[in-house]
């Protein structure tokens, strides 16, 4: 079990660094020049409506009014209203959140149904042309751009062979087999990464395992081939995969900023950056925000599974 | 101890597989040198293009002709030619000093910088150590293209405002290491004596501690190097990072999209140029930690 | 950039072009057109629009969006509309007066027009409607209704709008003000209400807005259509391969660098008009060099058109001299060929003005729009040939609203105009004292004529106005006029009944699918 004081330490600790976080999405984006009235009024915009306009947005006030304002609206859940298209952040964010969240859980079902029964094969075929493919795949996995790839797959799943649609979402609701045909492409591009690293992880796990006394004093016992590998190797070199996958997740909402443009995905990270085109402050502070503290608990997650999952570890 | 500073890096690195390594000694001895001679070759064949376009050996890389746009490879244009009828060999060439440039610049402002802070809150200790660390952890809680994207809006696109930006979205793993180092290293002996020798802080800093940590250092810092040149080729992807008229990878990609179906070089030859790239860097950073972690000796 | 050869290539290209545009507009120019002659439309249907962006929202006293326009014009209604030449046309208002002094407008009222809702548009329904636009908590983004003095119901059939001084312009402004019914207003930004021929059934953002046939529509046998979907499909590449699979019937507004696929393609069409879209690089009069005119001029002669229309927008653009498009039939003055395009003349201007070696000046361009990306990058190009070295910034759409149209801190810029459906306010923008005239231009001969134009009601007489207007712009070199960029629109082959009008707006009444 994780001590409780430990686990309450870590708490403090992750409240604090939202907060940092917070402070510094907030810095970072009011330094930058662009008139949010304006944006949501046109081009053409009538100067007195724009005044009134700022007031209603509350940005004649003081940098750190409007800071505190913001960080209390943050807390409750409010994170004010998008400028450009009217509506709140919040709800904005809910309503793209499932096509990136979609895409992420995806990419890494792929991750890890790819990457673990590679790393296992490379490891159990130690040394044989299969290993040393399986490494070479890894070394390219490692290093291909994933938008890249992912431009790649449309040329050729998509233009040339017509099989799955190169972009756009199908909602869930709409159709799930079109939603999920619309994120296989996406979520593959995004996972060449993550299968690389999961597979090198679990081949050199996997290794370290099969080397380790209790299962030298199994085979010497006369347990199965089969069942060694599976039963006893593969599930003690799990424990870094799973960990590992838990951090993975936050590079995956990284990841699909990019990888939700090359697709035309109507997710967040799409959203941020045209929150960003447009100068949308509340929108982009809304997003990043939502990002990191998504990011932050994720690892804080992982932490206390990790800790949960090996006893060897110090708690100080 | 060291077993903490396992957790730790590897849960607030996001990039574990340092600290997996070490915990798991893998036995891939025999790849060491191959790794190291493949990934040299790569990087040299890349720099010699660099170098091509640095002494004007490749076309212009900016000169355009309507009437040639959208050329397939042939001899007059090797890689063909994009939708201004630019020389894509021409602009590759001139797009891998943009690359190695951000991923140098990059690496290196990350690497001083995050040694610096690392550094001082390893020493310092106590309050210090805690403000720093906070703000790192801070700084950490936004992937690290996210908090490249925000600070090139901040700043504005352009070559040198991409290198700061990648540069400080790296600052937090380097601040760690070094931390992890000075955190060991200040209670040490040889470190009380200069201390008690009336040694500056900077002078302990710089020549007691820190040469201790160069190993680690240098092994992200090769680690950094690629992540960077893939940074920079996504946010020039997504029009955040170098501006044209200069030539990027990721640039070359994001125009030469609409016309992939028709012109498939135009978006073949800058991805293929990233890949190799990050490869002979991956490559060479597999071979120089293999050579440098002595845990693995 | 290479010299004339290419240009004799493409004209055949921009000949073809300007044809098939001349004969778009007057094929539908007085209605039902060759299309209608071959078959009868024949009723039903569901159409599918691919449009790139979501509306941001449908309450048509806030929207500013392009996007949410084009889908707006279906729903809602005001009480003048246009034709596809920017006439004004009745349309909830059947006729109207104007008096004397040009201040006061009479407009009778259609009977048994019906909202959306069942309701039937009450004079009553308009005045909350102007009342709602003038008001300033409601943020409608332009400045006109604040000329609105008085309104007031006369009868039951009749309103009264009055001005606090003449404005020519005024009924072409009115055609943006949609009639809404009071009761609906509180939600009309995601349930619009409207008296449109199409009614709002959803909208899943991100994914479709979907609209049915109004049964109780005013105007006689439209729509054809039983409904429409307007798909979000951001991706141009996606559009097209939805259009190829049949899932997706139109793409208005397509762009050009994507057109090939189209026109590879079976089954599908292209067809083009001009946007009513002025392209210009602006120059920041205020700033040096750019004070002196014969550096303006030279820059003007530095810069091929024809090449920048094929080069920018793959031949898909109609050249321009002037700050009008020519879809403004009767005030455009043609001024294309004004500067013809003589680097050699580019040059001498340059030395005359003393600056025989070029200069350095920087071109700022809005990342968000490729189109003039492109062009900036070739007219970067062409100034280099004669000496001036074009430093190119790219900014992102806030920054430049921000920095460059509204504090005029650039050199040059380009970017593109909306047209309007009145002169004035196409030309306006020029005159001294203009809140937008982001280019600095100051001319006493102009501003007198703007001020006159806003007078006179008299057409031939503002005919005369603009048209001078747009020659003293040329004369006076105040920007480089590239082009009015064709609004592609790329639809399977069985769809018919398109229309192009000055503004952007797609009209699906009188679209249906051939049997």
């Amino acid at each position: 079990m994780v001590p409780l004081q430990y686990l309450w330490r870590r708490i403090v600790a992750l409240v604090v660094t939202l907060l940092i976080a917070c402070t510094i999405t907030f810095a970072v984006f009011n330094i930058i020049p662009g008139d949010p009235a304006m944006l949501m009024l046109g081009t053409e915009a009538d100067p007195e409506v724009m005044v009134n306009l700022r007031q209603q947005l509350g940005l004649d006030l003081p940098l750190h009014v409007q800071y505190f304002r913001w960080l209390w609206g943050a807390a409750a859940g409010d994170l004010g209203t998008s400028v450009r298209l009217g509506r709140p952040v919040a709800g904005l964010i809910w309503e793209r959140l499932p096509v990136t969240a979609s895409l992420a859980v995806l990419a890494m079902a792929l991750t890890l149904m790819v990457g673990v029964p590679a790393g296992a094969y490379g490891a159990t075929h130690r040394g044989r042309a299969s290993d040393y493919l399986v490494s070479i795949l890894t070394q390219a996995g490692l290093a291909i751009p994933h938008f890249w790839l992912g431009i790649l797959l449309i040329l050729l799943f998509s233009l040339r062979w017509q099989l799955l649609p190169p972009g756009g979402f199908v909602p869930w609701a709409k159709n799930p087999w079109q939603a999920f045909l619309s994120l296989l492409l996406p979520a593959a591009a995004l996972a060449s990464h993550r299968v690389a690293l999961v597979a090198r992880i679990t081949r050199t796990a996997m290794l370290d395992a099969l080397s380790k006394d209790y299962i030298r004093t199994a085979k010497s016992k006369g347990v199965s081939h089969r069942m060694l590998i599976y039963k006893h190797a593969l599930k003690n070199s799990l424990i870094p995969v799973v960990t590992v996958a838990g951090m993975q997740f936050a590079g995956l909402l990284a990841g699909s900023i990019v990888a939700e443009e090359v697709f035309a995905l109507p997710g967040l990270g799409r959203l941020l950056l045209q929150a960003i085109g447009y100068r949308d402050l509340p929108l982009v502070q809304g997003i990043a925000l939502f990002i990191a503290l998504a990011v932050v608990i994720i690892n804080f997650l992982t932490d206390i599974l990790y800790l949960l999952l090996d006893p060897r570890v110090r708690y100080d | 101890m060291a077993v903490v500073w396992r957790t730790k890096h590897l849960t607030m690195n996001g990039w574990p597989f340092e600290g997996l390594r070490r915990f798991f000694k893998p036995r891939m001895l025999r790849r060491r040198r191959l790794n190291i001679w493949l990934g040299g070759l790569l990087l040299v064949a890349i720099c010699l293009t660099a170098a091509a376009s640095w002494w004007g050996l490749a076309l212009e890389p900016n000169a355009m002709n309507i009437r040639e746009r959208l050329v397939p490879p042939s001899r007059g244009h090797w890689l063909g030619t994009d939708h201004f009828g630019r020389d894509i060999f021409a602009r590759i060439a001139y797009g891998s000093r943009i690359a190695l440039k951000v991923g140098a610049g990059s690496t290196l402002l990350a690497a001083l910088l995050g040694a610096m802070l690392g550094a001082w809150a390893g020493y310092k200790g106590g309050w210090w150590d805690e403000v720093i660390m906070r703000f790192i952890d801070g700084l950490m809680a936004f992937p690290g293209i996210l908090l490249a994207i925000m600070l090139v809006t901040v700043m504005g696109p352009g070559t040198a405002n991409t290198i700061i930006a990648i540069g400080i979205a790296n600052v937090p793993v380097f601040a760690r290491i070094t931390r992890g180092v000075f955190l060991t290293g200040r209670n040490a002996l040889y470190v009380e004596a200069a201390h008690a020798l009336g040694a500056r802080t900077w002078d302990i800093i710089l020549y007691h501690i820190l040469p201790n940590g160069i190993g680690p250092i240098i092994v992200q810092a090769a680690v950094t190097f690629s992540a960077a040149i893939l940074t920079e080729a996504s946010l020039s992807y997504l029009g955040l990072g170098i501006q044209p008229p200069d030539a990027s990878w990721g640039r070359m990609l994001k125009e030469a999209q609409p016309q992939m179906g028709r012109a498939p070089w135009s978006v073949l030859a800058p991805g293929t140029a990233i890949f190799l790239t990050v490869l002979a860097l991956n490559l060479l950073g597999d071979g120089i930690r293999d050579r440098l972690d002595p845990e693995t000796h | 950039m290479e010299g004339g050869l290419e240009r004799v290539h493409r004209l055949p290209a921009v000949l073809f072009s300007v044809l098939l545009v001349s004969l778009c507009l007057h094929l539908w120019a007085g209605g039902p057109g060759l299309e209608l002659a071959q078959a009868a439309p024949a009723p039903g249907g569901h159409l599918v629009v691919a449009v790139p962006v979501d509306p941001d929202t449908f309450d048509p006293h806030k929207a500013v969006a392009a996007a949410t326009e084009e889908i707006d014009f279906n729903i809602y209604q005001g009480l003048v509309s246009f034709d596809q030449d920017g006439r004004i046309i009745p349309c909830l208002a059947e006729s109207w007066e104007i008096s004397e002094d040009g201040m006061s407008y009479t407009f009778r009222l259609r009977q048994g027009v019906l909202f959306h809702n069942g309701r039937e548009v009450t004079v009553a329904d308009v005045l909350f409607s102007m009342d709602r636009i003038r008001d300033d908590a409601t943020g409608f983004p332009l400045a006109w209704p604040q000329r609105i003095v008085e309104t007031a119901a006369l009868d039951e059939r009749t309103v009264l709008i009055r001005l606090d001084e003449p404005y020519a312009p005024f009924l072409s402004e009115l055609a943006d003000a949609a009639v809404v019914p009071p009761e609906a207003v509180d939600s009309l930004a995601v349930r619009p209400v409207g008296t449109g021929p199409f009614r709002f059934v959803e909208w899943v953002n991100g994914h479709h807005v979907e609209l049915e046939r109004f049964d109780g529509y005013w105007e006689e046998g439209v729509p054809y259509l039983d409904a429409v979907t307007f798909r979000i499909i951001p991706d141009p590449a996606t559009a097209i391969l939805n259009l190829k699979a049949g899932t997706v019937h139109v793409i208005p507004r397509l762009s050009p660098d994507v057109a090939w696929d189209v026109e590879a393609a079976g089954g599908l069409k292209l067809v083009q008009g001009p946007m009513n879209v002025v392209q210009l690089m602006a120059l920041n009069l205020d700033r040096e060099p750019l004070v002196d005119k014969r550096v303006r001029q030279a820059i003007n002669y530095a810069v091929d058109k024809d090449l920048l229309i094929e080069g920018a927008a793959w031949g898909f653009g109609t050249k321009l001299g002037s700050n009008m498009s020519p879809v403004m039939e009767s005030y455009y003055l043609d001024l294309a060929d004004y500067y013809q395009y003589d680097p050699q003349r580019a040059r001498e201007l340059l030395a005359e003005a003393g600056y025989p070696g070029g200069f350095d000046i920087t071109l700022s361009l809005p990342s968000s729009y490729d189109l003039h990306v492109k062009t900036g990058e070739m007219v970067a190009a062409m100034l280099a040939e004669v000496g001036i070295r074009v430093r190119i910034e790219l900014v992102e759409w806030g920054t430049w609203l921000d920095r460059i149209y509204t504090r005029r801190e650039y050199d040059m810029t380009i970017v593109g105009l909306t047209g309007k459906l009145d002169p004035h306010t196409v030309l306006n923008r020029y005159e001294s004292g203009y809140a937008r005239n982001f280019n600095n231009f100051r001319n006493e001969e102009y501003d007198s004529l703007i001020a006159e134009g806003l007078r006179v009601s008299d057409v031939s007489r503002r005919q005369e106005i603009y048209r001078r207007c747009q020659e003293i712009l040329a004369e006076e070199a105040a920007a480089v006029y590239i082009m009015d960029p064709n609004d592609l629109v790329a639809m399977r082959e069985d769809v018919a009944g398109w229309r192009y009008y000055p503004k952007y707006v797609d009209d699906l009444r009188y679209v249906y699918f051939e049997q």
